[in-house]
């Protein structure tokens, strides 16, 4: 049996367990998806899509059914986790391996007509809505994960957000994987709908206790499993004439698991979309950024950054599909990559013939530090229209040796002005963030990794914070 | 304070400087004068000991030590200053951060406090004020879109902020005009008139034209002619230079 029919098994056995599984319409849609998955299989490298990707380790795994954990456990998540995390939620949804948790997670008095909830509370309370919206954007067909997420889907999240309402503090999404004894899949679903004008800025984060080094050794001690879990989440947005949307996503998964995730935007008129991605965790992490501007004067903007060291993988897909007149897409990501890791960028644009007056752009850097670390950087640009500005443009390079000297030469010690260096290439992209809060939180989990990656003091966040400024204290 | 004795240095195994001798004391002013390619930004840069230069022969005494076993940061904590030539931009590393970050770094190596970020910036406004560099310059990426002349000035700011012992200005007046040209002469003298005892300061100006000797009168002129210096003097000899050129002085050295 390969780890395709295993997942299928899988999925064969447990689907009574999932949520809404007596009710038809939902049925309906995960059997098609069962069916779409059984037909593509996982790719493989031959697939041009994956062929930077290999899933060797996701191939071998003998995945289970992630199941719920106990509530000593989930409590101790709320003092070794909630509690240190630095940025304040007003509304925050937490999940545990896939499982929505009440107890952890806060929902603060929402302006009326936005309704916020788990996927799988939304299945019971709200299977009008969900079942002529769910899946309706995101396209299984084409992605074997999305199609496999699609039949496995239980919980996430669900967000209706009516005409003109207004969301001023971000949401987060916190989805927390813990050991488990089998290795396992969590299946996160996300459905995003904004009416008319609507305007709210949703965190994606995911993050699993091995990465958090300090408190948590003693619970994780108790639990000595070296497992290979992964985590395929899918997210799907629709953002209605004027709706505006700040799309964050922190990807901080344990270094031994694989982390498969796809998005789908579609954006009608006017509509403003805005994603900033950071992969940092995770020993593959493959992102699929689809969107979609199907009506006129619709603009999206994709900010990113990926950091891997070790033998770490990432790839990035994003494809941006150009559907009428006078749209914008602009998109920067930047590489870090250290050791022997491997970064992946690809990023496709379409300008269909009716998208007149189109501009698009794209930029991707990559700062390769390691001797064995390489990239892979694929712009891919189709125009059928001809009256629009494009552009695109990769590097691929190493720290600049002339910058490096004149650090030095002014004090500061090799290593610092290597740092520095590096924190200055990332910070080009963490400064394009809005969202004071989201920025500084960002920016000192990725300026602390960075650190820990060049081999510097494992600064905790609480140190970084007290200089201040959100930028490396010289030691 | 710098004493440089026979020092041959090469690049990628070009011979640039072959047995150039100089000696520097405290509280001087030196100008190193002489064609394209004699071999000045040569000595400049492996004074602050950038790693493309290969010293083969010679020494460099810095205060009696031996200033080519340092690293490029000893060097600079322990008084070493290079304006550089052409200032590197540093995209997404603030003015203001790379100033702090240097300071203390050297602070540090003296085993002195950090200086906290308040403290800090209040004094460092007056140095930014002695230079009349625009105070929006500190919060913008290190000399990203910065004029030519921004960059100079910014030069001399660091070299007032961090107050070497030894500063060594590598055409820093190059590109500049008039104006700008006084302001980074102003900078280099208010670096240079403070010389107490204790702190004795000592400037080498690496530079083509004698226009800056008029607003940085130096006590010896110096010049270089296929990597050794040819001959020495006063300010007299800037002026003759501009008057006469290197002609006499090729003859001389074939």
């Amino acid at each position: 049996m390969n780890a395709g029919e295993r997942l299928l098994k899988d999925y064969s056995q447990n689907k009574a367990r999932l949520a809404g599984h007596s009710m038809p319409w939902l049925t309906g849609i995960r059997e098609c998806a069962r069916e779409s998955f059984a037909v593509q299989g996982l790719p493989e490298v031959s697939d041009e899509d994956w062929k930077y990707t290999k899933l060797t380790q996701l191939a071998q795994a003998n995945y289970g059914f992630a199941e719920r954990l106990d509530s000593t456990f989930i409590a101790s998540l709320a003092d070794n986790v909630l509690n240190k995390l630095i940025f304040a939620a007003e509304h925050r949804l937490v999940f545990v391996n896939g499982h929505y948790n009440e107890s952890l997670s806060t929902i603060n008095l929402l302006p009326e007509g936005v309704i916020l909830t788990s996927l799988a509370q939304a299945i019971e309370e709200h299977a009008e809505l969900l079942s002529s919206t769910l899946g309706s954007i995101a396209d299984y067909a084409t992605h074997p994960f999305t199609a496999l997420n699609t039949a496995m889907l239980s919980d996430g999240v669900f967000l209706l957000a009516q005409k003109n309402t207004k969301i001023e503090t971000p949401i987060h999404c916190l989805f927390i994987s813990t050991a488990t004894e089998q290795s396992v899949v969590n299946y996160p679903r996300l459905l995003l709908l904004l009416d008319e004008s609507a305007e709210l800025t949703l965190v994606e984060h995911y993050l699993d206790m091995a990465q958090l080094k300090s408190g948590m050794a003693q619970t994780l001690s108790d639990h000595n499993f070296i497992n290979h879990n992964l985590t395929n989440c899918v997210t799907e947005v629709l953002l209605s004439p004027h709706a505006h949307m700040d799309h964050y996503k922190l990807q901080y998964d344990s270094t031994d698991t694989s982390h498969i995730a796809a998005m789908y935007v579609e954006q009608q008129r006017a509509s403003t979309f805005t994603s900033h991605s950071y992969s940092v965790g995770a020993a593959l992490a493959r992102n699929d950024i689809q969107i979609k501007l199907v009506d006129s004067q619709a603009e999206c903007i994709l900010n990113g950054a990926y950091l891997v060291a070790g033998r770490q993988h990432v790839d990035y897909h994003t494809q941006i599909e150009h559907l009428a007149p006078g749209c914008n897409s602009r998109q920067i990501y930047k590489g870090v990559i250290h050791g022997r890791g491997r970064a992946v960028f690809n990023g496709k644009v379409i300008i269909h013939s009716q998208a007149q007056q189109s501009s698009a752009n794209q930029l991707n850097k990559n700062l390769l530090l390691g001797e064995k670390a390489e990239v892979d950087t694929k712009p891919e640009l189709q125009i059928y229209a001809d009256d629009v500005k494009c552009s695109h443009g990769a590097t691929v390079g190493q720290l600049d040796e002339q910058a490096l000297f004149y650090l030095q030469s002014r004090g500061v010690c090799k290593k610092d002005a290597q740092n520095w260096l590096v924190n200055g290439f990332v910070s080009e992209v963490l400064k394009l963030i809005d969202n004071p809060v989201l920025r500084e939180f960002i920016q000192l989990t990725v300026i602390a990794h960075l650190n820990q990656l060049a081999g510097g003091d494992v600064k905790s966040l609480q140190e970084l914070i007290s200089t201040g400024e959100g930028v490396m204290p010289c030691h | 304070m710098l004493k440089v004795n026979n020092l041959h240095v090469e690049i990628q195994g070009n011979e640039i400087l072959n047995g150039l001798c100089l000696s520097v004391g405290a509280g001087e002013v030196h100008a190193i004068m002489g064609p394209n390619g004699s071999g000045k930004s040569t000595l400049a840069n492996v004074l602050a000991g950038h790693e493309d230069y290969q010293v083969t022969a010679g020494e460099v005494l810095f205060n009696g030590s031996n200033l080519l076993e340092l690293s490029i940061s000893e060097r600079a904590c322990e008084g070493i200053f290079l304006a550089l030539q052409y200032p590197v931009e540093i995209p997404g590393v603030s003015n203001v951060q790379f100033l702090k970050t240097a300071l203390n770094s050297q602070r540090k190596y003296h085993q002195l406090n950090e200086l906290d970020a308040m403290d800090f910036l209040q004094w460092l406004k007056t140095k930014v004020q002695q230079v009349g560099m625009e105070e929006q310059l500190l919060y913008r990426s290190v000399n990203e879109g910065f004029s030519g002349g921004e960059k100079k000035r910014n030069e001399i700011l660091q070299m007032l902020v961090l107050e070497p012992k030894l500063a060594i200005l590598d055409e820093t007046d190059s590109g500049l005009d008039i104006d700008a040209l006084k302001l980074v002469a102003k900078g280099v003298n208010a670096f240079r008139h403070v010389n107490t005892p204790k702190q004795q300061r000592a400037i080498i100006l690496v530079t083509h034209y004698q226009r800056l000797l008029n607003y940085i009168k130096p006590n010896f002129v110096h010049v270089l002619l296929n990597g050794r210096i040819v001959q020495s003097g006063g300010p007299e000899l800037a002026l003759e230079l501009e008057e006469n050129g290197y002609a006499s002085f090729v003859d001389k050295a074939s």
